[in-house]
């Protein structure tokens, strides 16, 4: 029997629900207590359903189409990777933006993206210029945000 | 009338015509739409006068179907999810070489659906305080149980699944201090959590990585780049005529997806090809629909916009989102300051008419805007993925920094954000769970607030009676049909 990515969601789901809801039984009074209770109850409730429901038409493709399932399997898996390294590009950009703060991180991460998706220099320098002019003039001059300036500078995490 | 002066102020109409030109922009690129806009500018318009940052937001998502308009005509590739039935009839007008009488067709049928609806919805604004004076703390615990119900249940996918997002929307509104009784819940000992997650977090995290993601997952321009591209403007004045021609057409169906916009949960497909398919009912063309007709680019047009002042009108008057992106206007009036609820048509009812004021004059804005400037508009969808991702990234961080000054927001959102991507990909609602977290701690209040005033029989007043039959209605809809057909058979 295959188990859809979606049904380790689900799993996923079940088991924060009941995490939840054995911290909610432990919190101390029960104006604080009822509504996780409640909630993470529910969540469970309808996840075990649902789990269920997925397993049994799990179970029905796999006995009626064996084809058909393993080419969804390959379609779901040919896009996680590119999901993962999409996800790993957002990941370096926040650690940049920990260590050297928003103005240098973001026109690094914009010229390193485009060169290494093979964008000419020229193009690269330019839209990483008018980025760091934009994040400057928009957040900086306009809205006064304080950016942070990097660990590396005596940033704060929070 | 202080409402419509407001809006006349020149730092609103200023932020107005900036959101429309925005919207217009995102409304031909697919995968943002105007959810993603909103969600974008969220973290802008922290301080700013509610009076000015909600109809700017309000610009960015509603007259984004105008640019969509666009892309769905000439590329056969809707700009948002409700231009999918433009593309019936626009895209064989194209390939007959009258792709521009259909966006002309398109442009004027949106701005002027957008635009005739607002008077019905400021009508009845007098006409809806009444009833919710009459609610109290069961009532309104019952409009916000209705309100995830309806969303939950008549967004795309799974009902439980829908109903799982909602739940797990409210619980992670739980985290942080509680306001009635102090105690601090899943905070597991550290500090950043006793003040809560951040919406900013939330929504980004639901809305804009999930989209982000997606444009580096498919790995191409939105349309390829020996597509169609519109040269004549005596066909787009041809096509604007066409809507006058059928007049009658564009009010049915404007009037029709106006109903359907205040129907909460309903969604915007709905109300796009209902008008279509009853524009196909009642014409003498009807064989050639799927042709080329012009009137299957006009009502679906016509209704794609006028819905949302509908849907605006329930979200102010209930706080029931009338769709998934009027959710995320909830959390833009938290942001603002504004409590959202029964009560804001009655607190802020002069902010409620600028909005509702505010939608048509973006409509007529972004009519003109997208009628002379479609030439240049349909250039955007030559843009690579690689630019928008290199570009919408940081903006996505520092708009998640910017709320609270604090970088470990930015941490929280890419944790978040592999939920959001979750919840996208495997039939979870977004906008569900993000209504949950928005009106997480309100539902709690009005349980608490109606289990103390009225006991545990709380439920027992007539309002509540009526909308707890509507819950367990909307709840068992399927199985009614279910039912009912079997009978039928």
């Amino acid at each position: 029997m295959k188990i859809k990515p979606g049904s380790y969601f689900l799993v996923v789901i079940i088991v924060i629900a009941i995490v939840a809801l054995a911290y909610g039984i432990g919190l101390p009074t029960m104006k604080a207590k009822l509504v996780p209770i409640i909630i993470a109850g529910l969540i469970l409730v309808l996840g075990a359903i649902e789990f269920g429901k997925e397993l049994r038409a799990g179970i029905k493709a796999k006995s009626e189409t064996e084809a058909e399932s393993g080419k969804a399997e390959t379609g779901t898996k040919g896009e996680l990777p590119r999901y993962i390294l999409g996800f790993g590009w957002m990941a370096a950009l926040a650690a940049g933006i920990y260590l050297v703060g928003f103005l240098i991180a973001v026109p690094l991460f914009v010229i390193a993206y485009l060169k290494l998706n093979s964008r000419r220099w020229l193009i690269s320098i330019g839209m990483a210029a008018a980025m760091a002019i934009f994040i400057y003039g928009i957040f900086v001059v306009v809205l006064r945000v304080d950016l942070y300036p990097g660990l590396v500078f005596g940033g704060y995490l929070w | 009338m202080q409402g419509i002066a407001t809006l006349l102020q020149p730092e609103v109409m200023l932020f107005l015509f900036l959101g429309t030109v925005i919207a217009t922009v995102i409304g031909v690129i697919p995968v943002l739409g105007g959810a993603v806009g909103m969600t974008l500018l969220l973290p802008f318009i922290f301080g700013m006068d509610p009076a000015t940052a909600l109809p700017f937001l309000l610009a960015v998502h509603a007259v984004s179907y105008t640019g969509g308009s666009v892309t769905a005509v000439l590329l056969n590739i809707p700009g948002t999810l409700p231009n999918a039935a433009t593309c019936l009839d626009g895209y064989p007008m194209t390939q007959k070489g009258e792709g521009g009488r259909a966006v002309g067709a398109a442009v004027t049928a949106s701005a002027f659906g957008g635009i005739a609806t607002v008077p019905l919805a400021l009508i009845m604004i007098p006409i809806v305080i009444p009833f919710v004076l009459k609610c109290r703390a069961p009532e309104m615990l019952f409009i916000i149980v209705l309100g995830l119900c309806f969303l939950s249940v008549l967004t795309r996918g799974s009902v439980i699944k829908g109903l799982i997002s909602a739940a797990l929307g409210i619980l992670l509104a739980c985290i942080g201090w509680q306001a009635i009784t102090g105690v601090g819940r899943f905070t597991f000992g550290i500090v950043y959590l006793y003040d809560g997650l951040s919406l900013v977090d939330v929504v980004l995290a639901l809305f804009a990585v999930p989209a982000v993601l997606e444009l580096s997952v498919k790995r191409q321009t939105i349309a390829p780049l020996d597509t169609a591209s519109l040269k004549e403007f005596s066909q787009l004045v041809r096509g604007a005529r066409d809507v006058l021609h059928y007049r009658w057409l564009w009010l049915r169906s404007a009037v029709l997806g106006y109903v359907i916009g205040v129907i909460p949960g309903v969604g915007s497909l709905t109300s796009t090809f209902l008008a279509y398919s009853m524009a196909k009912q009642s014409s003498k063309n009807r064989d050639k629909f799927g042709t080329g007709q012009v009137e299957g680019v006009i009502a679906p047009e016509s209704a794609n916009n006028s819905k949302e002042a509908g849907s605006l009108l329930t979200t102010m008057a209930f706080g029931i989102p009338g769709s998934g992106v009027m959710a995320i206007m909830l959390a833009a009036f938290l942001m603002v300051g504004i409590q959202p609820g029964p009560r804001m048509l009655i607190q802020h009812t002069d902010l409620c008419i600028t909005m509702l004021v505010g939608l048509a004059v973006a409509n007529l804005i972004a009519g003109i805007m997208v009628f002379f400037g479609a030439p240049y508009i349909i250039k955007i969808t030559r843009v690579s993925y690689v630019y928008l991702f290199a570009i919408i990234v940081p903006i996505i961080f520092i708009g998640a920094f910017a709320w609270n000054e604090a970088l470990l927001d930015v941490f929280v959102l890419l944790i978040l954000g592999v939920v959001g991507v979750c919840i996208s990909k495997f039939g979870f609602s977004q906008p569900s769970l993000l209504l949950g977290f928005v009106l997480g701690s309100l539902f709690e209040y009005y349980l608490w607030h109606s289990l103390d005033a009225y006991g545990s029989l709380f439920f027992l007043t007539p309002i509540s009676l009526v909308l707890i039959c509507i819950i367990v209605g909307v709840l068992s809809q399927n199985a009614i049909r279910k039912l009912f057909m079997c009978w039928y058979r």
